[in-house]
């Protein structure tokens, strides 16, 4: 089980290359511009993830940096750098898309 | 649970270097152990001592230096990004014949042995890039 790190914005074909590559049982944390990717009505991509029930996630700090709290895809999920550890520990290996 | 983390990116060019910073200092707060810091690619230039960023903005060879002193952590440069970098500790400096060195401890000059050794050693592997 992986947990897939992405730090580029929905522009860059990180997120799609990401999404062709991510299986069941691994999980996705938007880091950097990559929180971009969570905003409303931006990603089909991603959309296509969460549909896929694969559990993805947002760094707060991140998506207050850019000002996107409240345009965020209500089904990701918002945490600190400590449940960014804490997902790494959760999960056996991880894989960095930029 | 032991983390190697690898920094890719550099200082003021990308958030790479700020990011791994505030996950080492999570995997700490956490009660994890840091097996190494391994700086590679751009990610040299935060072993840079000579980097004087304004007073009130983030010093991030400063606040690298500070978490591995508090912490005694391992923060190791890969040599062959350093050297055509220009990150180069005394010794390198001297036998390059170049008039300063700009790298000292806790920076430590080592090769990619070290990064091989962390992902072997470590329970998982953090990468940060730009």
């Amino acid at each position: 089980m992986i947990l897939h790190t992405l730090n580029k914005s929905p522009d860059h074909p990180a997120l799609n290359r990401c999404a062709g590559f991510i299986s069941d049982g691994d999980c996705l944390i938007l880091i950097e511009d990559g929180v971009y990717c969570a905003a409303t009505n931006d990603s089909s991509t991603l959309n296509n993830l969460l549909l896929r029930e694969i559990p993805v996630f947002c760094l707060q700090a991140d998506v207050e940096a850019r000002g996107l709290l409240n345009r965020l895809n209500p089904a990701v999920q918002l945490i600190d750098y400590e449940g960014f550890v804490t997902l790494s520990t959760e999960q056996t290996k991880s894989k960095r898309w930029g | 649970m032991k983390f190697l983390i690898v920094v890719q990116g550099g200082p003021y060019t990308s958030q790479a270097s700020l990011s791994a910073w505030h996950f080492a200092r999570a995997v700490l707060t956490r009660g994890h152990e840091i097996y190494r810091i391994f700086f590679y690619h751009d990610g040299v230039y935060n072993a840079n001592g000579l980097l004087s960023p304004p007073q009130d903005e983030v010093n991030l060879h400063e606040a690298w230096r500070l978490l591995a002193v508090e912490n005694d952590l391992e923060l190791v440069i890969c040599v062959a990004s350093a050297l055509r970098r220009g990150i180069l500790d005394q010794t390198e400096a001297s036998r390059y014949e170049k008039p300063l060195g700009n790298v000292e401890a806790p920076f430590i000059i080592s090769g990619l042995g070290q990064l091989i050794d962390g992902t072997i050693n470590a329970d998982r592997t953090m990468t940060f890039g730009s």
